[in-house]
């Protein structure tokens, strides 16, 4: 079921090549989907909600994509995935599994299964090792690729309701919401912090606010870490937690993030994309520590009823930034792009309903 | 049946009917659902007219549309009639063929006695089979009932063209049934006229329908609520429990098979008076008891490999009561009925619960009183029902403990009146349906109570010429008010229809509509999850039906009828669930095309005492909004079902195979898509006469080529299993097919 469409247009690209250049030397090379279109090598992953699969494509040609089933259970519901090289960890929601992905051969390659519950986030400690996190079940667990067995092991319990996992120099940092079991909050967010290879517990620290769910290094090696707040409150509560380079001390904690802020990434100059499930994405200068846009005037696509809503974002190579859009009745789905220096709204892409988890790379 | 063809084609040519066909049928008009609110029943008896013997095994035809067989004592029964003229075709071996022209009025009992002049030719041996040659109709009598070798409700109805039966947790868990792709809330189903459709979810759960205790099964495709009001969008299910006057004896049967199943059930009938008063009486109950658990395939994503479903025994009993007093013009039958199950609740196969309970008890009663005057029947119904589920988990895995509880109180009310002059009837009514709903998985806004009603007016013309030809016009419409309806709602309906010597052509126009539910407007908000209280009522426009029905042909040497049918309609705010930005998911409105193709073919083979069905559906219910597009998920487009049963050295052999098409399980997307599968079964019967009674015995093999795949993959069905069973019958309550 996984769309080829790359197979056969590189297929044809090299007949043609062959046959324009037959006084060259040779064919023209076939290109691998993930080396991108010889202008842009750019890839954009993102989980294709609607069909549970992982869909990936081409920048500089976004219509050319490579899709990744994962299973036609209700169960399998994933948000967000983590990719090191060419492999990707994918974890699979209520389904209580992690798919290991190579992103090359387009296949799942194997599956680690918890006892139950609901996997969340994940994260890469080196080229064999993941640690993913079980939402429900209040626990991380760790993966060999190479384990003999596909059970998710060396289990450590953290506050309840983790939801995504970051690594960094040999320590993983996992972000629990701190919900009890009615998904109410039980109090502010918390950061444990902890050693993969011994699976200790390092430090547990609080974010700050409610119901963080997402974080990320900057290029200052601090960690900033996105407090979301209920959903529908009567005031704004997002707010992002600013952890020092050595994450063992409480945050600084900046309010006026608006309504619903959720996934976060960072570029190499300091700009952070904070995407709301309510208004936008604003940018934020951690270097400052300065909005360039807030979030009374986030990216977002005009829609009749003010701006569309955004799922995730992420800087391109060139500088240009990629927005999701969730989609829903009575608009599709969409990924924007937006210019990385004015931040004008310069094109859009139609993509599959519910998006979510946006990564751009290059292999 | 060779039929196929795409949404968009099926729309292409259902608008290239040639325009001259179109006017004839608009012109002429006819009825056939479109009737009156009640139906009729027949019932009488079938006997040699040279010794008076009763003929056992005799068909009997009503009006080209149901055929039973006579019982041991040449008697037969056949309800949910449309009122109306109809042509009532008796056949037996070594009898002539004879054929009566009956008048039935709305709401009608009518007995007839019927006297076969025997013929020095020999007819066929007739095979129990149940056949749809009335528009969008099947009935299922009781010899279909009992030759189906159904353990409930859901095997009986799975199979059937159009119906899809969905099953949750073990072999007697949980069971809902669709009709032409709509929700199982879309489709109403009634036990003696009281809905059964759960007041939380407005689906009903026919795990819950003792088999044992059913006269008859009427299947009706597509919308009716000009005639049964809400809910009855994709068509109704309308069951008729076992009562006094149906048979008159008694009967005993015992179940057992695979997955730890066991049961029995029995029951008896008798009435007494004469030709001015008569009384009759009915009492029978059941239990049946199933361990459930079953090995499965574990799908990739959770490990492969086999693992045991858990936590799926199931507990049922019930018991019915009846009386009926019939004198000059009056008829009042009284009824009650009792319900208990407790079962587990497994869950999906990865959020499984050992620990998970759900119990159920329901309790109702009801009665019917018929005044006739002439041609004037005034007919009342009235039934009260109390039901309570609880659903508790002390210990689930990966959340907190609960104990939730529904409670439901219906009262339901129709009375209504028909009456006929010359070629056309009348007819006009009031429903009325009371709901007390309370439980703990409802939130602060729900309402203490709903009220609906109803008012329904229906008239038909009728014309007939030669012996057999007729030409049928009606017109009915019907008004509908209460809660959660919002602006009152007019359900139209207009048909025509023609035939002759059997062949007939039908044609309707009809709109239907489904209020939300309770749960989808109200029910207490949890993880991922969220109600909906903005909810639309769900609307059925311009709904076409037609249908072409071919009566018993020889062809061959053998006895071939088929029927065919297609529809299309608009479906405005049909409530699906889909997620929001944070995948919470909850109910919204949704604009939906619906069109589809069902046929079935029947072939009597006489000489080799067998018959052979073949039925195939195509639905096609697709988005019609600018986003979300094809067809809507977990809905397949094909369905069909064969069956075979040969008639062999005294044995009843059956096989019977479905078949579901592939499902969609994304909006809009085809990866990820659930295989179609093929599920076939096989038994085996014989009977045996002992003094005044009979003894038969069964077997059979469910899932014969052991597959595991299922309609839903997060609820594995059982693999191949076995059972036996046995029934003794005394007096005239035998009932199946006699082989030997």
């Amino acid at each position: 079921m996984q769309t080829r469409s790359f197979t056969w247009t590189s297929l044809l690209v090299a007949a043609l090549a062959a046959a324009g250049c037959s006084d060259s030397s040779g064919p023209a090379p076939t290109r691998a989907f993930l080396d991108g279109t010889t202008s842009n090598p750019d890839i954009g992953l993102f989980i294709n909600g609607s069909a549970r699969s992982l869909l990936l494509f081409q920048l500089g040609a976004p219509n050319e994509r490579e899709e990744i089933p994962f299973g036609a259970s209700q169960s399998i519901t994933p948000v967000g995935f983590a990719v090191r090289g060419h492999m990707a960890i994918v974890p699979l929601g209520d389904a209580a599994s992690v798919n290991l992905v190579d992103l090359q051969s387009g296949e799942v390659v194997r599956t680690f299964t918890f006892p139950g519950g609901n996997a969340t986030g994940s994260a890469w400690v080196d080229d064999t090792t993941a640690i993913v996190a079980n939402f429900l079940g209040d626990y991380v667990g760790r993966i060999y690729l190479h384990q003999a067995s596909d059970a998710i092991t060396d289990i450590v319990q953290v506050t309840p309701a983790p939801s995504s996992i970051l690594a960094r120099d040999g320590r993983v940092f996992v972000i629990s919401s701190n919900l009890d079991e009615n998904y109410q909050q039980i109090a502010d967010g918390v950061v444990t912090e902890i050693n993969p290879v011994t699976m200790n517990i390092v430090d547990t620290i609080t974010t700050g606010g409610r119901d963080p769910q997402y974080g990320a290094f900057g290029p200052d090696n601090k960690l900033y870490v996105v407090n979301t707040g209920d959903f529908f409150p009567s005031t704004a509560q997002g707010s992002l937690a600013v952890y020092s380079a050595a994450v063992d001390t409480n945050p600084t904690v900046i309010d006026g993030m608006g309504n619903a802020p959720g996934p976060i990434a960072i570029d190499a100059g300091g700009r952070a994309l904070i995407s709301s499930f309510s208004y936008g994405t604003v940018v934020y200068n951690t270097a400052t520590s300065a909005f360039i846009k807030g979030p009374d005037t986030p990216l977002c696509a005009p829609s009749t009823e003010g701006c569309r809503t955004a799922a995730d974002a992420s800087f391109a190579s060139d500088g240009r930034i990629y927005q999701t859009f969730f989609g829903d009745q009575n608009l599709p789905a969409q990924i924007m792009i937006y210019d990385g220096t004015t931040y004008a709204l310069s094109d859009s892409v139609s993509i599959p309903l519910f998006p979510s988890g946006l990564q751009i790379r290059s292999f | 049946m060779g039929v196929r063809f795409s949404g968009q084609r099926g729309a292409a040519a259902i608008r290239s009917v040639p325009g001259w066909l179109l006017v004839v049928l608009v012109s002429l008009l006819l009825p056939l659902r479109l009737a009156a609110q009640f139906p009729a029943e027949l019932e009488g008896s079938v006997s040699d007219a040279s010794s008076g013997a009763p003929v056992p095994s005799a068909t009997v035809q009503a009006g080209g549309a149901a055929a039973v067989e006579t019982r041991g004592r040449g008697e037969f029964s056949i309800r949910g009639l449309e009122p109306g003229v109809l042509t009532l075709l008796v056949t037996a071996l070594g009898y002539h063929p004879q054929r009566l022209t009956l008048t039935l009025s709305n709401g009608e009992h009518r007995t007839v006695s019927v006297r076969l002049v025997p013929a020095p030719i020999e007819l066929p041996t007739v095979v129990a089979n149940a056949r749809t040659d009335r528009p969008g109709v099947t009935v299922l009598d009781r010899s279909a009932i009992a030759a189906s070798g159904s353990a409930d409700l859901g095997g009986l109805l799975a199979g059937q063209p159009g119906l899809l039966v969905e099953r949750r947790g073990g072999p007697a868990g949980a069971a809902t049934v669709s009709i032409r792709g709509g929700a199982a809330n879309q489709a109403l189903v009634l036990l003696d006229g009281v809905p059964l459709n759960d007041a939380l979810t407005g689906s009903a759960d026919i795990s819950l329908v003792s088999l044992p205790a059913l006269d008859s099964v009427v299947i009706q495709r597509g919308g009716a609520s000009d005639r049964y009001g809400s809910r009855a969008m994709a068509g109704v299910v309308a069951l008729y429990s076992r009562r006094a006057g149906s048979a008159d004896g008694a009967q005993l049967g015992g179940r057992a098979g695979a997955w730890g199943e066991r049961g029995g059930d029995g029951s008896i009938s008798g009435a007494t008076g004469g030709e001015t008063a008569r009384w009759s009486g009915h009492l029978s109950g059941g239990v049946r008891h199933v361990d459930g658990d079953f090995p499965f395939d574990v799908p990739a994503v959770r490990g492969g490999g086999t693992d045991v479903r858990a936590n799926a025994a199931s507990d049922q009993r019930n018991a019915q009561a009846g009386l009926g007093y019939a004198s000059r013009g009056i008829e009042l039958r009284v009824r009650g009925d009792w319900l208990s199950v407790d079962r587990g609740m497994p869950g999906t196969i990865v959020q499984q619960s050992l620990t998970a309970e759900q119990a159920q008890r329901r309790v109702g009663g009801g009665g019917n009183l018929r005044l006739s005057r002439g041609s004037l029947n005034w007919v009342t119904d009235f039934a009260v029902q109390h039901q309570r589920a609880t659903f508790v988990d002390t210990a689930p895995q990966f959340s907190a403990p609960y104990h939730d509880s529904l409670t439901a109180l219906t009262l339901t009310g129709q009375s209504g009146i028909d009456v006929a002059v010359g070629p056309v009837s009348v007819s006009a009514g009031l429903d009325l349906r009371y709901l007390r709903p309370r439980g703990t998985t409802l939130n602060d806004s729900t309402p203490a109570s709903q009220t609906f009603g109803g008012l329904y007016l229906s008239g038909v013309l009728r014309r007939s010429w030669g012996t057999s030809g007729f030409v049928q016009l009606s017109a009915a419409a019907r008004g509908d008010a209460g809660s959660g309806v919002g602006d009152p709602v007019l359900s139209p309906r207009l048909s025509v229809a023609a035939g002759k010597a059997g062949w007939s052509l039908a044609a309707s126009w009809s709109e239907s509509f489904s209020p939300p539910t309770l749960g989808d407007l109200f029910f207490q908000e949890g993880v991922q999850v969220r109600a909906n209280p903005d909810l639309r009522p769900e609307r059925v426009r311009n709904e076409i039906n037609l249908t072409a029905t071919v009566p018993q042909h020889q062809v061959l040497g053998t006895e071939v009828s088929a029927s065919l049918s297609a529809y299309r309609a608009d479906i405005d705010d049909m409530i699906l669930w889909t997620p929001n930005f944070a995948f919470v998911w909850s109910p919204g409105n949704f604009d939906i095309a619906r069109q589809g193709i069902e046929g079935e073919v029947t072939d009597r083979i006489p000489v080799l005492h067998a018959s052979l069905g073949v039925n195939a559906a195509y639905s096609d219910l697709r988005y019609r909004g600018p986003v979300y597009q094809g067809q809507v998920i977990y809905r397949p487009h094909w369905t069909g079902a064969a069956h075979l049963e040969v008639g062999l050295l005294g044995f009843r052999l059956g096989g019977k195979a479905r078949y579901v098409g592939v499902r969609r399980t994304g909006i809009g997307s085809g990866l990820n898509l659930l295989p179609a599968f093929v599920v076939a079964d096989a038994q085996l019967a014989r009977r045996f006469r002992i003094g005044r009674g009979t003894l038969e015995l069964t077997a059979g093999i469910d899932n014969l080529f052991d597959q595991r795949t299922t309609l839903l993959i997060d609820y594995p069905s059982p693999g191949r299993g076995w059972w036996v069973g046995t029934r003794i019958a005394l007096g005239q309550d035998r009932q199946g097919t006699e082989l030997n």
